[in-house]
């Protein structure tokens, strides 16, 4: 049986059908991460809860945008993993435990108690790198966590 | 088949040295760029929170005495921990109800009906230690939960209102 494998170039003078296989659509690997996306809806809530605490608190977003959208996916993260939102900046070594027992679960004790947010989520008006701002939207989320 | 190059040559003008061996179906072109006969390395694909867990799948061979020593570095001192903890959990809740004062300049933000409110030189009483729970060794770094009176301030019911506050082992000293 012949093979017709002729590249386009001598097909177009005889009608020949191509039947040249089209080029195989290189596979990228993907990569699988170590953290999964959150689902929209929990970042949704930790959004509104991060703005709604920091009103509540006067304390302010970091200047850094980038900073505060990754903490509050890696809320959103533990939210939908734990059930809880544990403190996304630390090590655990049994996150089921410390998520029931609660001391890092945001707002943790020290912010509750101290006004310490290590994670750069709330910044009190001392602090060099807060901005101005206690809101955040959806967008300034996604886009600053977009080459993730 | 074997006509089939000089059949094109002809037709096309094109010679026949340019004309792709008809004769070799594409499916057995290779692509030794994708044969991968041995693996030396294991792609860390999952996520390992611990780095314990991808030095064990190192193969022996490829193991130099750094990932090696480092893992029963990690074993080693994962035991340690315990034991150091232990004596810490139990010292701990040893002093539960014991008053304490605070040395260190601090300030909380918590108390009901107060914006601030300074703790230094306050006297309080040791509730609760809470670096363990349900036998699991929990990650806060103020674990001790003293409770203190805020005598400025009173309460709905008339009495000065009560509240508790997370500290450090360093923060206070014991009254005993």
């Amino acid at each position: 049986m012949r093979a017709l494998q002729a590249s386009t170039s001598y097909s177009a003078g005889f009608g020949i059908s191509a039947a040249a296989p089209p080029p195989r659509p290189s596979r990228h690997r993907h990569v699988i991460l170590a953290q999964v996306e959150p689902s929209e809806k929990s970042v949704e809530i930790m959004r509104k809860f991060s703005e709604q605490y920091a009103r509540r608190s006067a304390t302010y977003f970091c200047v850094d945008k980038g900073v505060t959208s990754v903490v509050i996916k890696g809320l959103a993260e533990h939210k939908d993993t734990l059930g809880a939102p544990l403190c996304p900046c630390r090590h655990y070594d049994d996150k089921v435990a410390e998520a029931q027992q609660g001391f890092w679960n945001c707002p943790c004790v020290p912010m509750r108690e101290r006004k310490e947010c290590h994670c750069m989520l709330f910044l009190t008006p001392d602090n060099d790198f807060a901005g101005q701002e206690q809101a955040i939207t959806l967008e300034e989320i996604k886009e600053t966590t977009a080459n993730m | 088949m074997t006509t089939s190059s000089a059949f094109f040559s002809s037709l096309l003008n094109i010679p026949t040295s340019k004309i792709p061996n008809m004769d070799t179906p594409l499916a057995k072109i290779k692509y030794p760029s994708r044969r991968r006969t041995s693996f030396t390395h294991f792609h860390p694909i999952r996520s390992a929170p611990d780095s314990v867990s991808i030095i064990d799948n190192l193969p022996a061979a490829t193991s130099s005495s750094a990932p090696s020593s480092s893992a029963t570095t990690t074993n080693s001192v994962i035991l340690d921990d315990d034991s150091v903890n232990d004596d810490e959990v139990k010292k701990g809740e040893s002093r539960v109800g014991v008053k304490v004062r605070v040395k260190v300049p601090l300030k909380v933000y918590h108390v009901p009906k107060l914006p601030e409110y300074e703790l230094t030189g306050k006297v309080g009483v040791v509730k609760q230690y809470v670096g363990i729970h349900k036998g699991k060794k929990i990650s806060a770094n103020l674990p001790y939960k003293v409770e203190f009176v805020a005598d400025e301030v009173l309460g709905r019911d008339g009495k000065p209102v009560k509240f508790l506050a997370h500290l450090r082992d360093d923060e206070f000293e014991f009254l005993d």
